[in-house]
């Protein structure tokens, strides 16, 4: 039985495991990390994930999946059109299982035992649904969740505490992933052992992947004018150039001009350009000044100042490029700090982390008043849809986590009105519909009265994994709803989930790598 | 400084700091308590009651640091007192809920949870929802931090007749056809039918539902039945019409092939079975050139000696099925002659290792490649692949040659990796 980290990311995924003070990256072959792909094979219900499965990116494109992290939470589909698998429909959830199946495989040959539980880190900014879907895909590869973290938070406690003469110190943290991007502020009280996230930001779809586009674009343009054809349009050969590209970025990092060599993209023509670091940074500047964009949006909201920042990290494979900590160092005025490895902070803080829950879950009453921990902030503001479309704020952003918050004064639109459907929306707009619904569930049992009487008092509460429990009362009624009247809520969530579960399981190919 | 206490009166002695406190003793102090009650650090069951304390602190912080209310409305400390619980009902059937109510000294519980066998739920606004599944006497507990009490109930099986209920009453030859079994009475679903078919096949409907796949056209009946020891025997007929199936072939190919070079084809159904003594024709230019038949497996092996574009046809004839024809493109290139190095991963010092493909000059992967570099051989995999090591930093010459006397050079050094 043991508890490992995992950082599943956009572009790449990495595990960990910890045991006292010795971490221990889960290697896949020879590699610390894997390729978050997962190729369906023809022919056979089975399928190659990982490292492994970039290869066919190029030659199976349509039936190869990246960058699934990008769409969880939505009703996406992936069609795998080939009558040999019993599933030939899959959802972000369902990919990332496969890539967690794959995951726990390696783990258990590396590790030496077959993990059951992880902390699994996401964006701080992930949207409910998103965090929901992450479960999901947890829950159908067979590991049991101990806790979602958010990268930034994980960053920090690989950092790790130190003796410090201030209490209470200020770390900021830059992700800079393949996918995405996160900007968090942390209080790290060395004393209580408490990593307190003040407020994060970020985008999600901003990556190491649109800086691999704007190199592939410009390769792509200079190929053209030199010989009319244009890589782009035909899949295969885009793949490999991107695979180029992406090397050459990795060059550029340490050198100042790097080669993008593809032999044979058509026949008898070889595609051969060199790209230099500044044209590169030219490329990219706009990316960069986003990220900064979202870092300076960050600190107008909160109540801390950019002085006051102690530590910078820079987390994610995409924050090794030069360009990016030139504007982190000139933003913060500030060296970022060295302490932590870019790529595998995340998962190692994940593993300190399981560790701990994985200790304290068990059946020692003593062990569970330890105290320490990670608390996390509500992403985006949640709140409800009032009768004219309007949303009504019951939890504002960057609140900490758990959070119960309630509000009161909702009614009734019509006499005698019984039932209300309540739709909990989790957004930054005005407008309910134009955030999104994480949520509905019907109250039933409000009072017989004319309409605006009756007083329907929501409650939300974010739990410390970001997991959403509503609940709505009427509270004209107080003490004299009988227990006869049912529970006061009817949650709209179908009952057979573990069932589902179990079906889902059954259906998923097998993992041939 | 003292203990954090959830139950206090005032903000400071929430916090156990004296009322002079500056704002950074507030704020480790309240640090201190998050710590303490961080849900994080609690067993599933007494979450809840961490995160209540946890928002009592919060709410304490706020009133010290900000302009927060202190104590919070609507949410109740920890009360001390006497634990009842009672259940609304106490008989009640089988995977019925039941609703119980857990007080202290006549205050709804806010936290805890009641516990039936297995079975617990969340004690929220002094209520818990059960269900239960076992017939017999049940032992309803409640826990609610150190207290417990208890109440009964008994869980008995309705009597009365049953129906089946049909998703179709017509469907065809191997599609699933929804059955569910509900009580006539009140139209729940019946936890312990079986359904039988008349060819003998039975399945049972463990929770009400089941699926049924006909096997051959004509009429199918299904009859529900219910056997209990403490009431008596029920059972309903119904009949769907099985029509004949749809087959549709599917057929995968390469899309590319050489000239000369033999490539498989397989035939699959719909259902995902290979389809075996299938009609495969190929045409170019609208004239039939050749034709085959697939084997048990489904595959049949072909070879295309002349460059151009083909059309692959699978189809077959069958008695009460309509079979759907399946077609593909192939495109039939000449033979390569010349060799390709691409690195996959470039090699550093630290890791000299480097990946690379094989291909020929229509940028295919070339497998059985053998490569050599500083007198070490290896040959590339079914996907083109090989690794090869540079040992002294380089730079060094690779070579590849391939048995149809294919060959290429080039040359190799270790990079800088950039950390």
């Amino acid at each position: 039985m043991s508890a490992i980290g995992i950082d599943l990311g956009t572009t790449n995924t990495v595990a960990a495991e910890r045991v006292g003070d010795l971490p221990k990256i889960v290697d896949f072959n020879g590699d610390r990390t894997m390729r978050s792909a997962v190729a369906f094979t023809e022919g056979d219900d089975e399928v190659i994930v990982g490292n492994e499965a970039v290869d066919y990116l190029e030659t199976d494109p349509q039936l190869t999946f990246t960058s699934v992290k990008r769409a969880m939470g939505t009703d996406e589909v992936y069609d795998v059109p080939d009558d040999s698998y019993t599933r030939t429909e899959h959802s972000p959830e369902t990919i990332s299982s496969l890539l967690l199946r794959h995951l726990i495989d390696t783990a258990e040959q590396t590790l030496g035992s077959r993990p059951e539980s992880a902390v699994v880190t996401v964006p701080a900014d992930f949207s409910e649904p998103a965090r929901r879907a992450t479960e999901r895909a947890a829950e159908y590869a067979g590991i049991d969740v101990l806790r979602l973290l958010p990268e930034p938070s994980a960053a920090c406690a690989a950092y790790g505490l130190r003796e410090r003469d201030e209490p209470i110190e200020t770390v900021a943290v830059y992700d800079l992933g393949g996918g995405t991007f996160d900007a968090s502020v942390v209080d790290v009280i060395h004393e209580a052992d408490l990593y307190e996230v003040q407020g994060t930001d970020g985008r999600q779809q901003l990556g190491g992947d649109d800086f691999d586009d704007r190199l592939l674009d410009h390769v792509a343009e200079e190929f053209a004018a030199e010989t009319d054809v244009d890589v782009r349009e035909n899949q295969e050969e885009r793949e490999r150039v991107r695979r180029a590209v992406k090397q050459a970025k990795h060059k550029l990092s340490a050198a100042s001009e790097a080669e993008v060599r593809v032999p044979f993209i058509r026949p008898e023509t070889n595609l051969e350009l060199t790209v230099d670091r500044e044209t590169f940074e030219e490329l990219t500047a706009d990316l960069v000044e986003e990220t900064i964009t979202v870092c300076r949006e960050l600190f107008e909201e909160l109540d801390t100042a950019v002085d006051d920042v102690d530590t910078v990290l820079l987390v994610g494979g995409a924050s090794k490029m030069p360009q990016v900590q030139t504007a982190v160092a000139e933003f913060f005025d500030q060296e970022p700090s060295k302490e932590v490895n870019p790529d595998e902070a995340v998962a190692m803080g994940a593993a300190k982390q399981a560790e701990v829950l994985a200790g304290r879950t068990g059946l020692d009453p003593e062990a569970s008043t330890e105290g320490g921990g990670i608390l996390d902030v509500a992403p985006d503001p949640l709140g409800i849809r009032v009768h004219d479309g309007s949303f009504s704020r019951i939890i504002d952003n960057n609140e900490t986590l758990p959070v119960r918050a309630t509000r009161d004064g909702y009614s009734t639109v019509e006499d005698g009105q019984r039932r209300a459907t309540i739709e909990v929306y989790q957004g930054d707009a005005d407008r309910a519909t134009d955030n999104e619904m994480i949520e509905s569930f019907v109250l039933d049992n409000i009072r017989n009265a004319p309409a605006g009487v009756p007083n329907i008092v929501v409650e939300l509460e974010l739990d410390e994994s970001g997991v959403l429990r509503p609940r709505a009362w009427d509270d004209s009624v107080g003490e004299e709803v009988g227990i006869e009247d049912g529970v006061e809520i009817t949650r709209a969530e179908a009952e057979d989930a573990a069932e589902q579960i179990e079906r889902v399981r059954e259906e998923l190919p097998a993992v041939a790598n | 400084m003292s203990e954090p206490d959830p139950t206090a009166d005032t903000a400071h002695e929430c916090l156990g700091v004296p009322s002079d406190a500056s704002r950074q003793t507030v704020k480790l102090a309240a640090a201190r308590a998050k710590s303490r009650f961080n849900p994080d650090n609690y067993p599933p069951a007494e979450k809840h009651a961490a995160r209540t304390r946890f928002h009592v602190v919060r709410a304490a912080e706020d009133a010290l640091l900000a302009d927060g209310e202190f104590p919070p409305e609507r949410i109740t400390p920890p009360a001390a007192g006497t634990l009842s619980v009672t259940a609304a009902r106490d008989r009640l059937a089988p995977d019925e809920s039941v609703t119980v109510s857990v007080t202290i000294d006549d205050t709804p519980a806010d936290d805890g949870v009641v516990r039936a066998g297995e079975t617990t739920a969340e004690i929220r606004n002094g209520r818990a929802t059960l269900t239960l599944v076992e017939t017999g006497e049940q032992t309803l507990t409640a826990v609610v931090g150190d207290r417990v009490a208890t109440t009964t109930v008994t869980v008995t099986s309705p009597t009365g007749g049953i129906g089946l209920e049909l998703g179709r009453t017509t469907v065809r030859v191997g599609e699933p056809l929804r059955v569910a079994v509900r009580h006539q009475s009140d139209g729940r679903l019946v936890s312990d039918a079986t359904v039988t078919a008349a060819d003998g096949r039975s399945w049972p409907a463990t929770d009400g539902r089941v699926r049924v796949r006909p096997t051959e056209p004509g009429h199918l009946q299904l009859t529900a039945t219910r056997d209990r020891a403490e009431s008596v025997s029920t059972s309903d007929t119904r009949t769907v019409t099985v029509t004949p199936a749809s087959v549709e072939l599917a057929l995968s190919a390469p899309e590319t092939v050489a000239a000369g070079e033999q490539f498989g084809v397989s035939v699959r159904e719909s259902t995902g079975d290979p389809a075996g003594g299938v009609q495969l024709t190929v045409r170019r230019d609208g004239a039939t050139v050749t034709e085959s038949v697939t084997d048990d497996r489904g595959q049949t092996r072909l070879a295309l000696d002349h460059p151009g574009t083909y059309s692959l046809r699978a189809s077959e004839t069958r008695p009460q099925t309509e079979v759907v024809p399946a077609t593909r493109e192939l495109t039939v290139r000449a033979e390569a002659t010349a060799l390709a190095v691409e690195v996959v991963d470039t090699p550093t010092a630290t890791n000299p290792r480097c990946r690379l493909v094989v291909r020929d000059e229509w940028g295919r992967r070339v497998s059985d490649a053998t490569v050599t570099v500083a007198s070490r051989t290896t040959t590339t995999d079914d996907r083109g692949r090989a690794t090869v090591t540079i040992v002294d930093g380089g730079p060094q010459t690779l070579t590849v040659t391939h048995p149809t006397d294919r060959r290429t050079q080039t040359t190799l050094a270790v990079g800088d990796d950039g950390h």
